[in-house]
Formats: C-alpha cells, sequence, structure tokens
C-alpha cells in the first residue's frame, strides 16, 4: 500500500500507515521503518524521530529511569518547545538528540540517520556538524571575544557562515572585541546563539536559553531564536520549564517522570511579543 | 563520627590521586633536605667515633734530634694533656716487584692510634712485620714471605693492618726517592736500635669531649698547636689539619652540606608552592560546600578544619616518609660514593630530628597557614553568595597582542593559546618553574659528569704531552729517548696544598712535554694561583698555566739556585715517543716509572665515584618534575573542565581537545626548558666549585650531549604527564559539567 501526503511538515500528517508500507511525501517514495504511537496516532516518521527511547543511569545498585519510553517526532524548520517540572527528563531528551549522551534502548533519528549505534568519534562529528547548543550559563570561554568565541566553532567546520556576519545577525556588531565580562547577559546569551549558528546548524538545541535572564531580555532573545528559525530554516528546539512561553511554538512536547505527556501542535503560533507570564 | 570529619575521610578517599601526589611532593621535598644532610652529620659522626675508638692523636710532635724520657715526662705535664705516646718511625726504601719504593715504618702503637689486624698476627719479634694489605697485593707477596728494608735484617710477614694515619690512598711525603711514600707497615718497637723516640703523639683532654669531624675541633686544634709551638719551639709540631687526608675528609662533608643547603631548597621550595596551589584549587572546587556548612552553621574554624587536616595529613605524612627514606637510603647511597675515597667504616643511620624536625614542621606550617588563608578569604561572604558560582575570571587582552607584527601571525588556536597561557600565569609561572629546575638539576647532573669524566681526559691529553716519567737515581750515561728532557721534581707545602715543583733542565724544551704556553720563568698552575697572591716564593708569578690535577710551579734552573741556593739535580725525565717500561724499570740509574696512560685509566677510575651522585641527582630531578607536572596539570583540568566541556559540545574531538591543552603547556614546557638550560649552565658552575677536590680541578665544561638529553627528558616528561592525563580529559562528562554552574 502507498499512502500519499503532500504537508510535510508544520501540521502532523494525520494518515494512517503500517510499519513496512510506503509513503510518497512531497513526491518522493520513502519506507516507513518504524511507526510512532503517540497521543492515539500513528505518527509517520520525522525529521527527527524517538521512539521508546529509554536513558537508565545507574549509580550503585540504584537504577534512574531518566527518559521511560519516549516517543515523539519535530518537523524540520519548525520551533519546537518541550516542556515539564524539573527532574522530569527534558534535558536528559537534549543531550541525548544532542549527541552528548547515548541512550539505553529505543532508538533516534534525525533526518533519517540514526543516532543510536554512533560511536564516540562520529557523535562528536555529529556534533560538531549538524547540531548548535545555547545552554542557560551561556558557556562562553571567559578569555575568548565575543568574535573568538564564534571562531572557536567556526574553525572546527569546513562549510562554517562568517563569524562577522553572524555576529551581525544577532545584533552585536560593535561587541565583537569585547570580553564576555564585558558583555551583559543577554549580550552574552547572543554571543552564545552565533556561535551555535556560525556552524550552519541543521538543529539548534536551546536549554533553558532564558532562564538566567530577566524578563524583557529573555524575550529579545527568544525572538532572535524564533526568528533565526524561520528566516534560516534552522529546527530549533527550546527547552524550558515555563509553559507560558509554550504560544510561540509550533509543536509542544510536555514531558513527566521521563514519559511524554503530551505533543500539541499549535497551527498559530503567538508572537513573543504577545506573550506575557 | 562527627559528619565533617566523615566528610573529609570520604573526602581523601574520593581524591585518592590528589592525596597521594600531595604526599610525594612534599616527601620529595623533605626527603631532599633531610637525605642530604644526614648523610652529611652520618660520615661526621662514623668520623668522630673512629678517630675516639683509635684514641687517635690529636697532637704530632718530631724532632730532628728525637725525644729523650725527660722530653716525654714535660710533655706529658703540659696542662690540657691527656696522654702522650712516644714511639718510633722511620721511611725506608724497598724492592717491590722490579720498583724501589719508599716505605713508611711505625713501631706497633700503645694507647694512641690503634691499628687494625686485618688478616694473620702481629710482630711479635723485632725480625716481624705488618704490612700493608696493598703492598700484599701489588708485591705479590704472602704472609709468611720475607721482605727486604733498606737498613734493617730481613722481616717475615706475619699479616696485615691497616692504620688509622691513611685514610686514603694518600700515604704521604718523604725525603726518600721521588717523595712519595708508596706503602706503609708496622714493626716490632725493638726493631728500632734509636737511642731516643723519634715521634711523639698526644690526646688533649678537650678533645674526647668535642666532636672531632667539625669546625669547633678544628679551632681547638690550631690552638693546641699553637701552645705548643711556644712553649716547645725547636720541635715540629702538626695537627691532624696538616694530614691531609683527615683534613680533606671533613672538607668533602662540608661540600657536601654547601650542596645540601642549595639543592634540596631549590626542590623544598618547589614542593611547598604546588601544595599550595593544590591545596588553594581545592578549597575553591569546595567553595558551595563551604557555603552550605556555614548556612548550616558550622563555626568558621570547624569548617577550616576540614581541609587544614586534609593538608597538614598529607603534607605530615609526605614529610615522615621522606625523613625516614631520607635519613636511611640517602647517607648509604653517598657514603658509598665517598668509599671510594676514604676507608670509612660503615656509618650509622640515625633520624636527624633537629633537620627533620623543622623540615616537616616548615612544610606543614606554610600549608597548613595558606589552607587557613584561603579558607578564611572563601568564608568571606554570606552563606547564600557561597552557595552560588563565582563569576569566572575574566578574559584580558595580553601584551603580546600590542605587538601586531607577531599577533597577527599567529593563527587563530595560536592566539587562544597566547591568551590562556597568560591568563592563569600563576601556574604559568609554576609548571614555567618547574619545569626550568628539573632541566637545570639534569643538566647539572650530567654537567657535573661530564666535567668529572673530562678531567682526566683534558689533564692527560691537552695538558701533559710526555708519555712516561721516569724517576733516576742518577743521569744515565745514554739517553732513554730521542725525546727526553730532564727535570728536578721537589715537593712544598704552600697554602696547604702539596705542591710540586718542577724545574726542567731547559726551560725552553718543557713547553712541548707539557702544556704550559710560552711564557718562560715562574709559572704556577691554576687552582694553586687563585689561593697565592700574585707571588709565590716572594717572586712575582709570570704566568698562570692551565691544569686540572695536583699542583704545579714550574721554574728556570737559574731561579731554582737563585731562591734554594743549591744545584737542581735532575732526579726525573720526562720521555715522549716510544718506550720499553721493561727495560726501563730494569735500568740500573731508574728509580721508578710513572705511564701517563695508566695515570689517566687510574684518575679515571676515580672519578667513577661521582657517577652514583650523578644518578641521585638525575633520579631525584625526575622525579620532581613529574610529580610537578602531574599535580599542575590535573590542576589545569579540573580548573577548566567547564571551557573543556564547552568545546567538547561544540564538537571537538578528543584529540583536538586534548591538543588546545597541550599545545599551552607544550609552549610553557619549551619556555621552561630553555630558561632550564639557561640557569643549569650557572647551577653545574657553582656545584662544580663546591665538590671540587684539593688535588683536582674539575673543568666547567658541559657536553652537546648533556644539553640535548636534559632537554630531551624534561620534554619527554611532560609529554609523558600529557599523554596520562589523557584518560582524564577524555572522561570529562559534558552533561555533568555545563548542567550546573561549577
Amino acid at each position: 500500500m502507498v499512502a500519499k501526503a503532500t504537508q510535510c511538515h508544520y501540521t502532523m500528517i494525520k494518515v494512517l500507515v503500517k510499519k513496512g508500507t510506503d509513503l510518497e511525501l512531497n513526491g518522493r517514495l520513502c519506507y516507513i521503518d518504524t511507526c510512532v504511537v503517540n497521543g492515539g496516532f500513528d505518527q509517520m516518521q520525522s525529521y527527527v524521530a524517538f521512539s521508546n527511547v529509554v536513558r537508565e543511569y545507574r549509580s550503585g545498585g540504584l537504577s534512574v529511569r531518566a527518559a521511560d519510553g519516549v516517543s515523539f517526532g519535530l518537523e524540520e524548520g519548525r520551533f519546537s518547545a518541550i516542556v515539564g517540572p524539573s527532574g522530569a527528563g527534558k534535558s536528559t531528551v537534549l543531550n541525548i538528540l544532542g549527541g552528548m549522551d547515548t541512550i539505553t534502548e529505543g532508538s533516534v533519528t534525525v533526518g533519517g540517520r540514526e543516532l543510536t549505534g554512533l560511536s564516540r568519534r562520529q557523535r562528536c562529528a555529529y556534533r560538531r556538524d549538524d547540531v548548535g547548543f545555547v545552554f542557560q550559563f551561556y558557556n562562553l570561554i571567559q578569555n575568548l571575544t565575543a568574535l573568538e568565541n564564534v571562531e572557536l566553532s567556526s574553525h572546527i567546520r569546513k562549510n562554517a557562515l562568517n563569524p562577522q556576519c553572524v555576529l551581525a545577525d544577532v545584533g552585536l556588531s560593535d561587541r565583537v572585541k569585547n570580553f564576555p565580562a564585558q558583555l551583559s547577559g543577554g549580550e552574552q546569551q547572543r554571543v552564545a546563539i552565533a556561535r551555535a549558528l556560525a556552524k550552519n546548524p541543521k538543529l539548534l538545541l536551546c536549554d533553558e536559553p532564558t532562564g538566567a535572564l530577566d524578563y524583557e531580555t529573555g524575550k529579545g532573545i527568544l525572538q532572535l531564536l524564533f526568528d533565526t528559525c524561520r528566516s534560516k530554516g534552522v529546527t530549533v528546539v527550546v527547552i524550558t520549564h515555563n509553559s507560558a512561553i509554550t504560544p510561540m511554538a509550533d509543536r509542544i512536547i510536555k514531558i513527566k517522570s521521563g514519559k511524554v505527556e503530551s505533543v500539541t501542535d499549535n497551527p498559530n503560533p503567538k508572537p513573543v511579543a504577545e506573550i506575557e507570564w | 563520627m562527627k559528619p565533617l570529619w566523615k566528610d573529609n575521610l570520604r573526602e581523601i578517599w574520593r581524591t585518592k590521586a590528589r592525596f597521594i601526589s600531595l604526599i610525594l611532593i612534599t616527601m620529595l621535598g623533605s626527603m631532599s633536605v633531610v637525605g642530604i644532610q644526614a648523610a652529611v652529620i652520618d660520615m661526621r659522626d662514623v668520623g668522630d667515633r673512629t678517630y675516639k675508638a683509635q684514641n687517635l692523636y690529636d697532637i704530632h710532635i718530631q724532632s730532628a734530634t728525637g725525644f729523650t724520657g725527660t722530653d716525654v715526662t714535660a710533655v706529658r705535664e703540659t696542662s690540657g694533656v691527656y696522654a702522650v705516646m712516644p714511639t718510633y718511625s722511620l721511611d725506608a726504601y724497598a724492592e717491590v716487584g722490579d720498583e724501589t719504593v719508599a716505605v713508611r715504618t711505625c713501631a706497633l702503637p700503645g694507647e694512641l692510634n690503634h691499628i687494625t689486624l686485618t688478616s694473620g698476627k702481629l710482630p711479635e719479634k723485632p725480625d716481624e712485620i705488618a704490612i700493608e694489605r696493598r703492598w700484599m697485593r701489588e708485591g705479590r707477596l704472602e704472609i709468611g714471605d720475607e721482605v727486604v728494608l733498606d737498613g734493617f735484617e730481613p722481616f717475615t710477614i706475619t699479616g696485615t693492618v691497616s692504620s688509622p694515619f691513611y685514610i686514603t690512598h694518600e700515604r704521604g711525603r718523604t725525603s726518600l726517592g721521588n717523595g712519595q711514600v708508596r706503602f706503609f707497615a708496622y714493626l716490632h718497637p725493638d726493631a728500632y736500635s734509636f737511642p731516643v723516640y723519634t715521634d711523639l703523639y698526644i690526646i688533649m683532654e678537650e678533645s674526647r669531649t668535642i666532636h672531632q669531624v667539625s669546625d669547633e675541633y678544628d679551632a681547638a686544634s690550631e690552638g693546641w698547636k699553637e701552645s705548643f709551638e711556644d712553649i716547645y719551639p725547636h720541635w715540629f709540631i702538626s695537627n691532624r689539619s696538616d694530614g691531609a687526608a683527615f683534613d680533606s675528609y671533613h672538607q668533602d662533608t662540608q661540600r657536601l652540606q654547601k650542596i645540601g643547603y642549595v639543592f634540596p631548597m631549590v626542590f623544598f621550595l618547589v614542593a611547598v608552592l604546588v601544595s599550595l596551589t593544590t591545596m588553594s584549587r581545592m578549597v575553591e572546587e569546595h567553595r558551595t560546600q563551604i557555603g552550605i556548612y556555614k548556612a548550616l552553621g558550622y563555626s568558621p574554624a570547624s569548617i577550616a578544619a576540614k581541609y587544614t587536616v586534609y593538608a597538614v595529613l598529607s603534607g605530615g605524612l609526605g614529610g615522615f616518609a621522606g625523613i625516614f627514606i631520607g635519613s636511611e637510603a640517602f647517607p648509604r647511597i653517598i657514603s658509598n660514593a665517598y668509599a671510594f675515597l676514604y676507608d670509612m667504616p660503615p656509618i650509622e643511620t640515625p633520624v636527624p630530628w633537629g633537620i627533620a624536625g623543622f623540615a616537616v614542621a616548615a612544610a606543614v606550617l606554610s600549608v597548613g597557614v595558606v589552607t587557613v588563608l584561603s579558607v578564611s578569604g572563601a568564608m568571606k561572604g554570606e552563606p547564600a553568595i557561597l552557595m552560588r558560582p563565582k563569576s569566572p575570571k575574566a578574559g584580558k587582552r595580553v601584551l603580546f597582542e600590542k605587538i601586531p607584527f607577531f599577533w597577527n601571525r599567529l593563527d587563530f588556536i595560536g592566539k587562544v593559546t597566547a591568551r590562556n597561557i597568560f591568563r592563569y600565569k600563576k601556574r604559568f609561572l609554576m609548571t614555567l618553574a618547574g619545569v626550568a629546575g628539573c632541566t637545570a638539576l639534569l643538566l647539572t647532573a650530567f654537567g657535573l659528569r661530564d666535567s668529572v669524566y673530562s678531567v682526566a681526559a683534558k689533564h692527560y691529553t691537552e695538558i701533559v704531552q710526555y708519555d712516561a716519567l721516569v724517576y733516576i737515581s742518577s743521569k744515565p750515561d745514554e739517553p732513554f729517548s730521542n725525546q727526553q728532557l730532564y727535570i728536578r721534581e721537589e715537593t712544598a707545602q704552600i697554602e696547604g696544598y702539596s705542591v710540586s715543583i718542577i724545574v726542567p733542565e731547559d726551560f725552553s724544551a718543557l713547553e712541548s712535554f707539557i702544556n704550559v704556553g710560552s711564557v718562560q720563568g715562574l709559572l704556577v698552575t691554576e687552582k694553586l694561583a687563585r689561593s697565592l697572591d700574585g707571588t709565590v716564593f716572594g717572586r712575582p708569578i709570570d704566568a698562570v698555566v692551565e691544569n686540572y690535577i695536583m699542583h704545579y710551579i714550574y721554574m728556570p734552573p737559574e731561579m731554582y739556585r737563585d731562591l734554594f741556593d743549591r744545584e737542581p739535580e735532575p732526579n726525573g725525565v720526562l720521555i715522549k715517543g716510544d718506550y720499553d717500561a721493561e727495560e726501563l724499570t730494569a735500568h740500573r740509574d731508574v728509580r721508578a716509572v710513572v705511564e701517563t696512560e695508566r695515570m689517566r685509566n687510574m684518575i679515571g677510575d676515580s672519578t667513577e665515584a661521582m657517577e652514583v651522585v650523578t644518578v641521585v641527582l638525575i633520579v631525584l630531578a625526575c622525579a620532581l618534575a613529574f610529580i610537578v607536572l602531574f599535580n599542575l596539570t590535573v590542576i589545569n583540568i579540573t580548573e577548566r573542565t567547564r571551557e573543556l566541556a564547552t568545546i567538547k559540545v561544540l564538537g571537538f574531538q578528543d584529540t583536538e581537545t586534548a591538543m588546545y591543552l597541550y599545545r599551552e603547556n607544550l609552549v610553557v614546557t619549551l619556555l621552561g626548558i630553555a630558561l632550564g638550560l639557561f640557569g643549569g649552565v650557572y647551577l653545574e658552575g657553582f656545584i662544580i666549585t663546591s665538590v671540587e677536590i684539593d688535588i683536582m680541578k674539575f673543568p666547567q665544561y658541559i657536553a652537546v650531549s648533556s644539553f640535548v638529553l636534559a632537554a630531551a627528558l624534561s620534554l619527554f616528561f611532560s609529554l609523558f604527564v600529557n599523554a596520562a592525563t589523557y584518560r582524564k580529559l577524555a572522561k570529562i562528562d559534558m552533561v555533568e559539567s555545563l548542567k550546573n554552574v561549577e
């Protein structure tokens, strides 16, 4: 059986398919090798697909499941938010997606590529070429200027973007020669975003990017992330415990106790300026 | 157990590597401070014990006319005298193999100057003799054999003895032959048919209670000598310092003591500095914990106690381990090296608690105090502030960037490396000091060996040009060789040195036999000249000549006649080119043949003792380098875990991450090596002049291979430590390091 679909992202493809069948997507024929059961829908393979992901941490005789059968999909070029209370397993999901952590069971694919069996070296190469990270505490190298921090990531990537231009894009063209300590929190986070973007990544993963910032500054950063997603077509994933900011996302994945509670699509995301928390 | 103490014990267990490295580094510091000084003390003590057990003389009196019973009684009643022993001695020629040599004979002693029987038995009749082992060996003699001494009836050998007078190979000077005593022997007193005693040996009351290998003894000894000289002005009075061997034994321990001040100080300082860095780093890491304890209401004293206990415990353990190893191993190794030079009984190795206590107390106190200071510094803030992360050290432009010529030439990674090196100045300087210190110590050790080894080579190839020195009783009818020079050699005591005066028959020919340069006149060798004021025998010195072994004065025959008012009758011949040693020795006018090649080998053998000292230095320097580099590299990694985790997240492979750090280490190491090679040249020069012995001048010579070897070893250690810490780098957990602010 060949199922036909034309809509590739933005809204979930509500098509009933079975494993082992073919799906014609935007005129291309795809083979479905994994079906993710989620929210009562059979869901076709997305750009990012988590299926039954289990991550178990062992310490001493105890084992803790930080992710306990997580399944969801994310669409390419969209802005997604992973929300949930602290300790729910959001960061675990992000770390796995970013190639910083491995999984115990299940499978993770990004752009059709299986991350599960990657070696340490291959995961490193994946981080280098496909992923950009933004952290709550920026994690800039204190001893390098804004420009040099960006160069640090462009240095190791072949088709990197021009660091100067990226810094200009995030609105820091006049702060390139400043050290992190000479920049405000918001500015530091912009440098961090520029550093992630300079690698021209497919995925931009942000772990509580506004966590250390004040309200207004935080909004500015979210706006920047959203604009980046729309203008450059980068797949952006933001982790937050603040569900107030979810209305701006295309898709919201709620996680609780290591499990996906719900996946909600948002056909009309609210502009950041209109959100209040 | 109180929770804080439990916490402390767990901390030690958790940070085993750091705790052990603190122990090791303190151990190395205290070991080097205590070890060398302990060797000095042990060597002096064994001298003191031996001299006292032998009832060794303090004052020795000789007289041209001998001593009567009345003289002996007079001396015995002199104030301060504890015991007097009148006795006989006489130097006589003996035939050993084909050679005629001078032998010093003494009467078997009474209560003073105890000898030790090493085999057989002592002479019981006037026609019996006990000789030294060396004579037995070189003369291929056995107990029961007969020996003939000029002026005596033949003797039968009853045994071998060692004499308290001779603690080195040197047997002293004589008026016979070439001026050198070759062997000693002991006779029954009745063998001497003298009407008077030839020698008086005296022990002073005071010397029985003072340490006999000490400056105190030397000073007292000079006093006794002077007072005897005042009372008995016609006698020839000498003390132990006039017997070169006793004096040089004391001097050698003084030299060792000097090395023992300089070397270990370097070690100790580096050890203390590294422990300080480690402890202040530990307190820094525990900032949050300190905040928690403070918030829980623990007193500052009890919080500080945790870290102080950690520091004091590691310092104390290391310090005491160092004391025991140092005071046991070092004296044995060092005295073993000196056993080539001095014949002394085995040392005892008690712990020198004075110095040991000082070393450990200094280490523990300095580390303890700094720990308390850094903890109290860290505790200044409110608990809430402490529990928040400390703001990271801000980045800065480095001076280097202001020189665009260099800066623009650096690639991106080069710039990052330059900035990082200057950012962590403290650790940068510590690493620099560590590597430089190690390289300098290595170069000194290798250079010491070069210098000592080159003594024989330099002296016997560059200075001595003749192939044999033949001692003669009178000028032969036919010359020995077509290239020969008659000389007169005499010995004299000048400025405490035993000096050979060489008077060639034709001074202008001397240059081709001994490299004395082209100046003719009164020539004095280098080291002797240093202790003279430009004149000798009241004449101005015309030139100072290069020389490494022994001391010489060269003068033309006219000057000799002028000074001593007698003819310089030749008693030796310098020969160049081929000669037949056997034929020469058999010649009726020849007394002895000294072959240059043999002398060269002999000196070479004796300098091998220095090899031991060299090896000790090399091992110590390597251990120091390794521990210091390891500690600093580990601190570097832990301090920058977050930074390293960040670049790993950015996608730096493990090797790239390692190179990010190693590049800095490598630059600092190379700088340290350069500095160390430079400093090592000076350190070697200093050490060389401290360890020189009287008869030798060590040339300050360091082979190119030693520079290469010292640099290569330091580099190897640095690379090795980097490789050893690679796993630690690879194991950095990105998720954990970036989750919270540390």
